[in-house]
């Protein structure tokens, strides 16, 4: 898979959750200290085959900074389907002030390079979603040739519930889906999901036909 | 499946009767006949949900077919989640090299799957690979894929019956029905 930046959403959670599985939580309270809880194993495996194994293996490659869940959970399908991805490899402008400065552009969600088509997530409110509709079509105005398919709610409620994953579609739709941007030089770890509910008018979203 | 789930109840609109389908099943089956009389075929059908179309098709076929099934994993599927990537679970028992080949798919909506498999098919070196699916919903296209023989295109609604499943129900509808929201809403 072709991936760019490290760091998804999807990642920052997994890494979290490995961290509370495989941390050791102590209650200051029972006055112990961490070495008290950690017992040796009684037999240790020979360390160097498993070694190997690490070292065989091809480390998976970084995972980008997706702005929302509903990305993360695209490029997942993606990869399932062996459908090479870019996220936002390319940037488009679409108004330019009188000096000729780029004041607006568009950068589709995913390129798909192998079938020459860009992928657009709109999972999110009614309004923005008419915005970048606006937006899309100036694109294609300006770059007729572009290949760009929009992914509104619906259609991504529809492929939840073609993978039986329906329930996890308002998590990872709308303003609740959305993942708070890493700040430069602070801890991806730290990055948190907007625990907000989701917004009333997606269900005017999703309920169109 | 929380609720009692009733085969007729459960769909909320019949679309495609049982009469009608087999009318076009015959149709595409004298077309696929005719389009095929110099070298013998093989139907090759992905499981599980071409199996009643491809029992149907195979007779409706009045040239020399050899059969063959496959299955795939579906992203979602709890058999599949650790490995993160499509697997193969049921591969062809016999070669395809120099075939002419035709994939029966009971519907292509994304088409990452059939994508999925057609370069895997054509990794085995056929003479030719073409397509058949009773139904298109192009609505839902992810993956353009040149389709050779469709039986209908139908609209945007998820669709249970006749081979397609709601949580692995509702295969042996003999017609293609909608299924009420409310079955899988009430379940998500």
């Amino acid at each position: 898979m072709t991936r760019a930046s490290a760091g998804s959403g999807a990642g920052r959670r997994s890494r979290r959750a490995a961290r509370v599985r495989s941390g050791v939580r102590i209650d200051p309270s029972l006055g112990l200290a961490a070495q008290d809880t950690v017992a040796a194993p009684p037999t240790r495996p020979d360390p160097a085959p498993l070694l190997d194994l690490v070292q065989a293996a091809d480390p998976p490659p970084p995972r980008p900074n997706f702005a929302h869940a509903s990305e993360a959970e695209m490029a997942r399908i993606l990869d399932f389907y062996q459908v090479r991805w870019e996220y936002e490899p390319h940037v488009f402008p679409v108004v330019w002030n009188l000096d000729g400065a780029v004041i607006e552009s568009f950068a589709p969600d995913f390129w798909l390079p192998d079938l020459d088509l860009y992928l657009e997530m709109t999972t999110l409110r009614q309004k923005l979603v008419r915005k970048k509709n606006r937006k899309l079509r100036r694109v294609l105005e300006l770059y007729p040739d572009l290949r760009v398919k929009l992914f509104y709610a619906r259609d991504f409620r529809a492929l939840m519930l073609k993978f039986g994953k329906l329930g996890l579609v308002a998590e990872l739709s709308g303003t609740s889906g959305q993942v708070v941007p890493v700040r430069p030089g602070g801890d991806i770890t730290a990055a948190l999901e907007l625990s907000v509910s989701p917004d009333p008018s997606m269900s005017e979203e999703l309920s169109q036909p | 499946m929380t609720k009692p789930i009733d085969l007729h109840a459960d769909i909320g609109e019949v679309l495609l009767d049982e009469a009608t389908i087999q009318r076009k099943i015959l149709e595409l089956g004298a077309r696929i006949s005719a389009d095929h009389t110099a070298r013998p075929l093989t139907l090759v059908s992905v499981l599980k949900g071409s199996l009643p179309f491809m029992a149907d098709l195979m007779r409706a076929i009045s040239v020399p077919v050899r059969i063959d099934l496959m299955e795939v994993s579906s992203y979602g599927g709890t058999a599949t989640e650790s490995s993160g990537l499509v697997r193969i679970l049921k591969d062809l028992s016999a070669s395809i090299e120099g075939e002419d080949v035709l994939i029966v798919e009971d519907i292509i909506d994304t088409g990452l799957t059939l994508n999925y498999l057609l370069r895997y098919l054509r990794g085995k070196n056929p003479r030719s690979l073409e397509i058949c699916t009773l139904l298109d919903k192009p609505a839902r296209r992810l993956v353009d894929i040149p389709v050779d023989y469709i039986g209908f295109t139908i609209p945007d609604q998820f669709v249970v019956g006749y081979g397609l499943d709601y949580g692995e129900y509702y295969r042996n509808l003999r017609f293609v029905g909608v299924l009420r929201p409310e079955v899988y809403t009430d379940q998500a």
